[in-house]
């Protein structure tokens, strides 16, 4: 049978008297697309967020490459990468220096060829000759350099916090095949967040739908019908 | 449209409504607006007290005062390094990013405290050309007992800077006034520009737990009497020593308190 590469048994946060999710259980396997689905406030981002590491699930445990997450944090945050539409790169640096921090941070080696890799594939090279800093960028292209930080490790497994969420449906759909590409070519594991179900569809290989911190379908994309009626 | 072209009373009102609100939502305004001027009253009530008796009165009071100025502001500065860069982060909203690198939380801290160095190296640079070039202030004056005065001030200034970041990673940037505020509440107690002796008993057993009152008092100490008091220097030493680690140890628990807050994520 084959192993999952992220693990959660019996999660649970709770932040004084709310409960954000209950008891929520969920293996994700290597080399999918998995989408976590949900209307706005039902705990995606706080669930990506235990996944990462940055919140304590109040019970529950975090497999992540069979380990667990509290106990080998440091080695799984050194194979996984995230980003997100809640997150920005330093605004008063540029495009480069941001990179070059988090590259001498994974510890890469030769981190300007690959540097000059990602910027090449998400579009950014005449940006990084101009020096732009990332205050000055739009949201597409803020979006897409946050996708390069998150390879910069050659992770095994890239969380993605809806991160279209601030972007025009074109913008969106680019950074979506850009994501499918990566996917392609690199074969990761992608844990996905979203509230846009087309978006899901599109991508995703399985699905969980989740709704007032409980998960209340999950499958295959192609296997859950009128998922729309669930919102 | 004729009533656009006059001042509206009704405008006026909700904007100056607005003003207010916004201020009294905002804490560090608040602090800045009733606490600072309470500061700044008896930092220089106690320093006139202080200039004004007889044995106080010397020729080496430029000396003193610029050199207490300078090296106060190591300490501030050393503070606010530590602290604002971990807001710039914030601000940024780049600091989630950080923390799903495999940093860890000391690597976190010493990476700031080196950083302030070099930072505070260009600050105290610049006080000196300028201390020298218009008051002809020589720090030399210090001479070897300059170093331990320095590092002491600095670890201090870390100590604070380091409980600062703690309060910004659990509560977030609504306690950004502690950043701009706490070397200043405790600026009245550390006897910068005056001696111990001039505070009224209550003060004064802040100023004993405080080691930044010990090196002022030596500083006065070297430059009046040309006496070095060793174990101010050591009883300093010591309680920055302890106050290093409290802080560090402040840090990791409130570092905790925010990943189970769920407020780590947000910041």
């Amino acid at each position: 049978m084959k192993k999952p590469i992220i693990e959660i048994q019996n999660l649970t946060k709770r932040f004084k008297n709310k409960t954000v999710f209950n008891n929520i259980n969920l293996k994700v396997y290597s080399g999918e697309i998995f989408g976590l689905l949900g209307p706005n406030g039902s705990g995606k981002t706080t669930l990506i967020q235990a996944l990462l590491g940055t919140i304590k699930p109040s019970k529950g445990t975090i497999k992540i490459f069979d380990k667990n997450l509290e106990k080998s944090l440091s080695w799984i945050h050194s194979k996984i990468n995230s980003a997100s539409a809640y997150s920005n790169l330093q605004k008063q640096l540029t495009i480069m220096e941001n990179l070059l921090t988090f590259a001498g941070l994974y510890g890469i080696e030769n981190p300007k060829q690959k540097i000059n890799q990602l910027i090449k594939f998400f579009d950014l090279k005449n940006y990084v000759n101009q020096k732009t800093k990332v205050i000055n960028l739009s949201s597409g292209e803020n979006t897409r350099l946050l996708l390069c930080k998150a390879l910069i490790n050659d992770p095994k497994i890239l969380f993605l916090d809806e991160p279209t969420a601030s972007l025009d449906p074109n913008i969106a759909r680019k950074v979506q095949n850009l994501i499918l590409k990566v996917h392609k070519q690199r074969s990761l594991t992608i844990f996905y967040t979203s509230h846009n179900l087309a978006e899901i569809k599109r991508l995703c290989t399985r699905i969980a739908f989740l709704k007032k911190g409980k998960i209340i379908k999950i499958g295959p994309t192609t296997a859950l019908k009128k998922l729309a009626k669930l919102y | 449209m004729k009533a656009l072209n006059y001042p509206s009373y009704q405008r006026i009102k909700t904007l100056t409504k607005y003003y207010i609100l916004t201020s009294m939502h905002n804490k560090s305004r608040l602090f800045i607006i009733i606490l600072w001027p309470i500061i700044d009253l008896f930092i220089w009530g106690f320093t006139t007290l202080y200039l004004i008796r007889p044995e106080s009165q010397s020729s080496f009071f430029l000396s003193l005062t610029l050199g207490s100025f300078i090296l106060w502001n190591l300490t501030i500065k050393a503070q606010q390094e530590i602290s604002c860069q971990l807001m710039e982060d914030v601000f940024s909203q780049n600091f989630n990013n950080l923390l799903i690198t495999p940093l860890k939380k000391g690597e976190i801290l010493i990476s700031l405290i080196i950083s302030s160095i070099v930072k505070l190296f260009l600050v105290f640079s610049f006080l000196l050309f300028f201390a020298s070039l218009f008051y002809s202030f020589n720090i030399l004056k210090f001479s070897f007992w300059l170093l331990p005065f320095f590092a002491n001030l600095l670890i201090f200034g870390w100590s604070l800077g380091i409980v600062a970041s703690g309060f910004i990673l659990r509560f977030g940037l609504k306690m950004d006034f502690i950043t701009w505020t706490l070397a200043f509440m405790i600026q009245p107690f550390s006897c910068v520009f005056y001696s111990r002796s001039i505070l009224p008993y209550s003060f004064k057993i802040v100023s004993w737990l405080l080691p930044t009152s010990y090196i002022f008092e030596g500083m006065r100490k070297i430059i009046l009497e040309q006496n070095l008091s060793l174990f101010h220097l050591y009883l300093s030493f010591s309680l920055n020593i302890l106050y290093l680690i409290c802080a560090c140890l402040f840090f990791v628990f409130m570092f905790n308190w925010a990943k189970k807050s769920g407020n780590l994520a947000k910041i």
